[in-house]
């Protein structure tokens, strides 16, 4: 006999057996020894049973029963010790299998084609992945050890008890057959009842939503009791319904509970008579009754076990069906190679791509791209001319004709050669959480890792990534990032000091224009663009507790506010931004950090100030608990009024915030002297990102033709006090949120321009890639691919706006799937043919 | 809110900013039908900016990707022909635009300028779009107002220009797109 079944290679034709074969089989062997002696274990107490009471007992033998109830304890320790065991090892066996499963389904879904992507949901992906192969796991830890155990266990009772009675072991199994024939009859009835029951609900939801949603028509006709008539006939339904239904399901309790206790009143029934007369003896019968009862434990767990079973035959197969198919292209080539060094000769013969329903989106293009050549497509939407691209690139796979790369067929090359040779930059690039670094790097690491490159083997030095940014136009955004960073005290002591001699120069030289847009750190005035506790404070703490973040607990602060007049009307105010956020914010769903922007509350805090808020409604602001007056005061503290305008800074507030500044001063140099140092032009501001600290003041606009107005300035200075690298290495650390949302849509497709720059790929496929960009940004853009990549990388560009193709060497216009017309543009335009159209009718239209 | 001619300084601070905000948002014809919660959240999403005399809000050519109401000020609207700037309006107070490039991806037509110190609440299209993907039903009742809007547009200028529209009959008909 073949141990081990064949396991296909498609993973989504394994059975849901085949991951009790690839399972950990040592441990599966392992833990059919435990269980072959656990259930020996399991039989012993009934024979102790039956010898404490027929020859310790009855002979009245202290000794036998001391050593007889210890066998018992001994059988009892071992048998929960090894059910433990046993239970560690299916646990231990079923997650290994679990998480087998999900890394072998993971790396299946990534290689599916883009066809599945674009009917499956992400979150389809991820139920799949995180919740519905859990029974599986389940039933592969449990497979071997649950049907074995209790099928076992069953037949050592049952084997034990014919040793001791054949007779009273027959009558005692004869009830079985009947629960079996009469509890699945009952069970049906009850799943009929169910499935009425869920009818019927379902029935009254539409009913009451299509009330609700007609309540303007209810309340126009007052048809208050026609409703409720309604209604109730179908509530009624339901009562009837339900009553059955639940009457079934306490049947179905009932006998089960009833063929329980029927058993031993038929062994009293019998086996007493059998000892009345002598042919039985009482300790066998008390381990008849023992035996009985812990028959049933085993017979419930196989059927646990075959629900079990049937819930993962369920999922697996749902998961399987749903993840059905085999990759387009093969990953690596089948035998290990060197990497294909190609030089960027494209070719396309007579190329079709059939879509199911006979629909073809490439009708036979023709096409041929030299090494180095700059190459756009262009055409109407829905000519097909991204379709050929992404045919090129391998990410859909060409139904019919042939395109090679340097005499390859790109249908048969494997997607590593690809990925080797080539970099593309979509419309929509996708940006991964992390910092802009990685994502500059992410093509390069992916084929380092793809080849088994560690350490620093084939990554770009900073000097290489700072170009490749400047050339895309990144320069600006990751300078703007660095300079949003704030340093820690203690680190980057050599920049600190340059920074502050930047201050200065800058200040002599733009002090006058900067006016307009920068609030300065001006002891007499209230900043509006600064917070509540930094216009108290006005300077950095050197003491943890006085941290803006711990002053709404520090006793010294609190004791402060109440003596400067400032304490209630601080509540009050944290009471009014709390309810003006939550009564805006409260019916948004799941809102992200930026609708926190505006407001003093942070995204992860909305839950408790949203029940801060119930709260207020209905209690007094000098009745709060301290920590509701420590949740607001917190708020005002943070109240910001040049960027929180949702609640407004009274003048009443101002002047007494003012005075607290000086208040607080005094107080601090007297009573702490030293925990705060005051803000002065001469120090670097550790609470303050860089760009405060060089302003020595904070921005009051956040329009970014300003921003980039100062940065320009800044960047001179920076590059005298040679510090302007490790500010953009600063900058590259920026870390862009989930799917790179703290980017906008340019710099996400800069970051993807660069990312396929840096890689310097002889193929460079970019799908209206600087679609997303500003005008100055495209021309840049075109610039470098005419000077830089010109010669060096076949570029081709799916190209929407047609001011830009004019320098390109080849054109090939697209219609309806097919390329009418390829030349150059001069020669095309000389043609008055389909480009000539195109550019003189879009520039009619516009 | 005044049409001052001195430079606004610093953002509105009066302790009612947020509700006078609403108050014009809810007034616009792109947010007719569009549920009070909602035009809450436009409201605290969009900010106030300053722009001094000269200083353009948007430029021709570039994308328009955020909403601009007037507070006071003065703006000229232009256009570049050919290396020239053609003056085609002059708005004050109340002039609403941008609204379209919240809905897509669009290249400003014009460049709006501001010809006094101008202070505009605006709104991103970032911050709009987070919105309506949170709240999908106000798209096709902010579609319903654009179409009637250009329909309306459409009508009149038919109406006022009924003679060179019949002479110049091939470029016109927007509504019939």
């Amino acid at each position: 006999m073949k141990l081990r079944p064949d396991i296909p290679d498609a993973l989504y034709k394994r059975s849901l057996f085949s991951w009790v074969w690839t399972s950990n089989l040592k441990l599966q062997g392992i833990l059919l020894i435990i269980i072959v002696v656990t259930v020996a274990v399991r039989v012993l107490p009934l024979e102790m049973q039956k010898k404490i009471i027929n020859q310790a007992i009855s002979l009245k033998r202290l000794d036998l029963l001391l050593m007889y109830c210890g066998y018992y304890l001994a059988c009892v320790v071992a048998a929960s010790g090894l059910k433990l065991a046993i239970n560690a090892l299916q646990n231990y066996i079923g997650q290994q299998s679990l998480t087998d499963l999900r890394k072998q389904l993971y790396a299946h879904i990534l290689k599916l084609p883009m066809s599945f992507f674009r009917k499956a949901s992400p979150g389809m992906v991820v139920s799949s992945l995180i919740a519905e192969v859990a029974n599986t796991g389940e039933f592969v830890g449990q497979a071997i050890a649950v049907p074995v155990t209790n099928v076992l266990t069953l037949f050592a009772f049952a084997g034990y008890l014919f040793y001791l009675n054949p007779l009273m072991a027959v009558i005692s199994m004869a009830l079985y057959p009947i629960a079996i024939l009469v509890i699945p009859a009952l069970q049906k009835r009850a799943n009929a009842a169910n499935k009425q029951r869920v009818d019927t609900g379902r029935q009254l939801s539409t009913l009451i939503s299509e009330t609700i949603s007609g309540i303007h028509e209810v309340h126009a006709n007052a048809s208050f009791r026609l409703e409720n008539k309604r209604f109730g006939a179908m509530a009624d339904k339901l009562f009837k319904v339900r009553v059955v239904w639940n009457l079934y399901k306490f049947a179905i309790k009932v006998s089960n509970n009833f063929f329980q206790n029927l058993g031993p009143f038929v062994l009293f029934l019998v086996g007493g008579y059998l000892a009345i007369n002598g042919r039985f003896d009482l300790g066998a019968l008390v381990a008849f009754l023992s035996a009985n009862e812990k028959l049933y434990d085993p017979w419930k767990e196989l059927m646990d076990f075959y629900q079990t079973y049937q819930d993962a035959t369920v999922s697996y197969d749902r998961i399987m069906e749903y993840f059905q198919g085999d990759p387009e292209f093969t990953e690596e080539p089948a035998d290990p190679r060197p990497p294909l060094a190609l030089t960027g000769a494209l070719s396309a013969k007579d190329l079709v791509l059939e879509v199911p329903g006979g629909i073809q989106l490439l009708k036979g293009v023709s096409l041929d791209i030299a090494p180095g050549e700059l190459t756009a497509l262009v055409g109407f939407s829905g000519s097909g001319k991204s379709t050929l691209a992404l045919c090129l690139c391998q990410i859909l796979k060409y139904t019919g004709g042939q395109a090679t790369f340097d005499g390859n067929d790109i249908d048969a090359l494997p997607k590593s050669d690809i990925a080797d040779n080539m970099g593309v930059v979509s419309q929509h690039p996708f940006i991964f959480e992390g910092t802009i670094r990685a994502n500059l790097l992410y093509s390069i690491n992916a084929r380092r890792e793809a080849h088994g490159v560690t350490g620093e083997d084939g990554l770009p030095t900073v000097d290489e990534i700072i170009a490749v940014v400047q050339q895309v136009g990144l320069f600006a955004d990751i300078l703007r990032f660095a300079l949003n960073s704030v340093f820690k005290e203690g680190k980057k002591e050599n920049l600190v000091k340059k920074v502050v001699r930047v201050r200065e120069a800058y200040h002599a030289g733009h002090a006058e224009s900067l006016a307009d847009w920068v609030e300065f750190f001006d002891p007499t005035q209230y900043l509006y663009f600064s917070s509540v506790a930094e216009n108290i404070v006005f300077g950095t703490p050197n003491r943890d507790d006085l941290a803006p973040e711990n002053l709404p607990s520090n006793p010294f602060f609190i004791g402060f506010l109440h003596d400067a007049g400032l304490k209630m009307l601080l509540v009050q105010t944290g009471a009014e931004l709390a309810s003006r956020t939550v009564d805006i914010l409260k019916d948004v769903p799941s809102p992200d950090a930026s609708f926190f922007e505006q407001s003093p509350i942070t995204v992860d805090e909305f839950e408790t100030y949203r029940d801060l808020a119930g709260r207020l409604g209905r209690v007094r602001l000098h009745k709060l608990s301290p920590e509701d007056e420590r949740l607001l005061l917190t708020l005002a503290l943070r109240f910001t009024p040049g960027k929180h305008t949702i609640v407004g800074l009274s003048h009443i507030l101002e002047g007494l915030l003012l005075q607290g500044r000086a208040m607080f001063a005094e107080r601090v140099t007297s009573d702490l002297p030293g925990a705060v140092t005051f803000l002065r032009r001469e120090d670097y501001l550790y609470s303050m990102t860089v760009m405060d600290n060089i302003l020595f003041g904070r921005l009051k606009t956040t329009s970014s033709k300003v921003v980039d107005q100062i940065q320009k300035t800044i960047v001179s200075l920076l590059i005298e006090e040679d510090m302007l690298e490790r500010v953009l290495e600063i900058g590259l650390d920026f870390q862009v949120g989930s799917m790179g949302d703290r980017l906008s849509g340019g710099q996400r497709q800069k970051v993807a321009l660069a990312r396929a720059f840096l890689k310097e790929p002889p193929v460079l496929i970019l799908d209206e890639a600087t679609a997303a960009l500003d005008n100055a940004s495209q021309a840049r853009i075109q610039n470098l691919l005419e000077n830089k990549w010109r010669g060096r990388s076949t570029v081709i560009a799916v190209v929407h706006r047609l001011d830009t193709i004019k320098n390109y060497d080849k054109v090939a216009v697209m219609k309806a799937g097919r390329i009418v017309e390829a030349g150059s543009y001069a020669d095309l335009m000389d043609k008055k043919g389909m480009l000539y159209e195109l550019v003189y009718g879009a520039a009619a239209r516009a | 809110m005044s049409s001052s001619t001195e430079r606004p300084q610093g953002p509105n601070l009066s302790a009612c900013g947020f509700n006078d905000h609403l108050d014009l948002l809810r007034e616009l014809p792109i947010y007719n039908g569009v549920p009070l919660d909602v035009v809450k959240v436009l409201a605290y999403l969009s900010t106030v900016e300053n722009y001094s005399a000269g200083e353009s809000l948007c430029d021709q050519g570039e994308a328009l990707d955020r909403s601009f109401y007037l507070l006071c000020g003065e703006v000229h609207v232009l256009r570049h022909v050919e290396g020239c700037e053609a003056p085609m309006l002059t708005r004050g107070p109340g002039f609403f635009f941008g609204g379209l490039g919240l809905l897509a991806s669009a290249k400003a037509l014009y460049t709006v300028r501001a010809a006094a110190p101008t202070q505009c609440l605006t709104l991103s299209k970032e911050k709009f779009l987070k919105t309506a993907e949170r709240f999908p039903d106000i798209l096709p009742k902010i579609l319903h107002n654009v179409v009637a809007h250009v329909f309306r547009w459409e009508e009149a200028f038919l109406t006022a220009h009924a003679e060179e529209c019949a002479a110049r009959g091939n470029e016109m008909g927007l509504s019939l797109f």
